[in-house]
């Protein structure tokens, strides 16, 4: 018989099914090496046990916790409480996946809501460093420093100052520093060569 | 046999330098779309000389197109404001014979989108004496992302370009290709040819004007020939800015070279000296909204709301400063021919600085215009529907 070893190890433990029983007496009853292995196993089995038995008086704690029937109670109350446990850790996992289910979309939220604060900036900084540059253009051009009219894509708008526009701050004389310097003439009456229409 | 061969050298002696005394007067209009822009460069080319000046669209306040006649064209070749690549183009520039140049004006400010620098040059037609060829030499510069402010090479695009072909004096003829580059604007040019010293001044001028013109011209103790006037008409504008409304009613200026003048048309007495004179039209923008809204339908408008204004210069003497100058404004804001006289003629002594030249800012009147064309009703109330609104002013510099 293949395994004889094995089998006997398991007849020895108990653990040899029924059916295969009947094939592995009547082999051990052919062999008599095998009974012979029989015989020892056993033997060692039940020296065990008795030296078991022999110092099982000499420990401090029961050896026989796992398996003695009176601990079974407190064996059982224990499979509760990691039953309860993990009952506990499933919940707070599946809790823990739907929120961050919900985190992701926030935080996919937020992402967007990051790109087109981004952006805007992006647009803001464009326009202030356009309206510096401007500004720093004007004020080269300017006598009197004072703010002209700008209108940015970003919709900031200066309100004109008719003033400053009056005093040729506009959008030609700007342009021209020497038409802006150049000396001024104005016409009094005296200059009109016929007499002035009005109203007519 | 001799004499023959020498007079026969002598006629061509004389014809050449018949040809070399012809000038043009060469005009460049460009207008906006909506036709309430108009800039015209015009400029008297003697000679060899070439007409150079520069086109840009603005990037900053309102993107319209800006003009000026400018020797050496637009100022982007400046090194402290564009780096090595100022460097690089001056030498494309240079190789291709485009003028060396030293402008400074605008070096402060890359506000442009697009620039375009030019240079003409007007050669004679030897097949016809009706037309001439211009080759026109162009350097296209435009700034790769307009919402960046350029600070190096790469941010900028460079194009150079040639154009030569044939165009009849005495008629516009149209610049397409101005147009595929600046695209919210149509380009005109015009080339008239004259004689100097043959102009005779056909204008239609106020007798009281002329007969202080005649004075004026007695008076001259200017002798010296070699300066000529420069005239620039600028509109500002400060009227209520609303979106939209702002943009359709913008400024026009006007670049103009005065030209001189010996004679004019139906006065028996010749000019004891000569005088300048040019004439700047711009369109007349109505700063109220409801009748500009209102005319914009009528189909006389463009030929009426037209406003003209003759600036004729009699220099009367130099001085350290500048030369002194009476100067005659005489100006119609609107075509209108009726024979009603509604604006008021003007002649005023000034000085005109050497360097700086003189600014003249002209009044504000109270004119009125009702009238109909065609059918079409128009009631103007110039003071409140224009004047209000604007400063209108004339400068007047020297080109030596």
């Amino acid at each position: 018989m293949k395994d004889i070893e094995y089998k006997i190890s398991l007849f020895i433990d108990n653990e040899l099914p029924e059916n295969e029983q009947a094939d592995f007496f009547k082999y051990l009853s052919e062999d008599k090496d095998s009974r012979e292995m029989l015989s020892d196993l056993n033997k060692m089995k039940t020296g065990l046990k008795e030296h078991y038995n022999d110092i099982k008086g000499d420990m401090d704690f029961p050896l026989t916790l796992v398996k003695g029937n009176d601990n079974e109670k407190k064996y059982k109350t224990y499979f509760y409480y990691a039953a309860a446990a993990s009952l506990l850790f499933l919940i707070l996992s599946i809790s823990l996946l739907v929120n961050a289910q919900f985190y992701k979309e926030d935080i996919n939220k937020s992402k967007t809501v990051y790109e087109s604060v981004k952006n805007d900036n992006e647009k803001l900084k464009n326009e202030i460093t356009q309206l510096i540059t401007e500004k720093s253009y004007l004020q080269t051009e300017s006598h009197d420093k004072k703010t002209v009219i700008l209108k940015t894509a970003a919709g900031i708008k200066i309100t004109p100052n008719k003033n400053t526009i009056k005093n040729n701050e506009s959008y030609y004389t700007f342009l021209d520093n020497k038409i802006k310097n150049a000396p001024v003439v104005k016409i009094s009456k005296s200059d009109f060569i016929t007499q002035q229409m009005i109203g007519n | 046999m001799e004499k023959n061969i020498t007079l026969f050298v002598l006629l061509a002696f004389l014809n050449v330098t018949a040809q070399t005394k012809d000038n043009y007067e060469i005009k460049i209009t460009a207008s906006s779309n909506n036709n309430l822009r108009q800039i015209n460069l015009v400029k008297v080319i003697k000679n060899q000389e070439t007409f150079e000046g520069y086109f840009y669209s603005r990037k900053v306040f309102e993107p319209y197109l800006v003009a000026k006649i400018n020797d050496g064209g637009f100022s982007f070749l400046d090194s402290e404001v564009y780096g090595n690549f100022a460097d690089y183009l001056k030498e494309k520039w240079v190789d291709n014979n485009f003028v060396d140049i030293g402008l400074s004006e605008l070096t402060q400010a890359p506000e442009f989108t697009k620039a375009l620098s030019f240079n003409i040059s007007i050669l004679r037609n030897k097949k016809s004496a009706d037309s001439v060829h211009l080759f026109i030499k162009c350097a296209e510069i435009a700034l790769k992302d307009t919402n960046k402010i350029p600070s190096k090479e790469t941010d900028l695009s460079l194009k150079l370009d040639y154009k030569y072909f044939s165009i009849p004096l005495n008629q516009d003829v149209n610049l397409a290709f101005l147009t595929q580059i600046f695209k919210d604007s149509d380009f005109k040019i015009r080339i008239n040819s004259f004689k100097e010293n043959e102009r005779i001044l056909d204008e239609d001028l106020n007798e009281a004007l002329l007969n202080k013109l005649l004075i004026s011209a007695k008076e001259s103790k200017f002798k010296e020939q070699d300066y000529n006037f420069s005239v620039q008409f600028c509109r500002n504008i400060f009227y209520p800015m609303k979106d939209e409304v702002a943009k359709k009613y913008f400024a026009s200026v006007e670049c103009a070279e005065a030209l001189k003048y010996n004679e004019i048309k139906n006065v028996p007495v010749k000019l004891a000296n000569p005088v300048y004179f040019t004439s700047v039209d711009v369109p007349f923008c109505l700063y109220n909204e409801s009748k500009m809204e209102k005319y914009s339908k009528y189909k006389t408008k463009e030929a009426i709301l037209q406003a003209k204004y003759k600036i004729l210069i009699v220099p009367i003497s130099e001085s350290v400063e500048g030369i002194t100058a009476d100067v005659f404004i005489s100006y119609t804001k609107l075509q209108l021919n009726d024979g009603i006289k509604r604006w008021t003629p003007i002649m005023k002594r000034m000085t005109i600085n050497y360097r700086d030249g003189v600014r003249i800012e002209l009044p504000k009147e109270n004119w009125t215009a009702n009238f109909t064309r065609s059918g079409e009703q128009y009631d103007i109330f110039g003071y409140y529907d224009y004047e209000k609104f604007i400063d209108e002013s004339i400068y007047i510099s020297l080109i030596k």
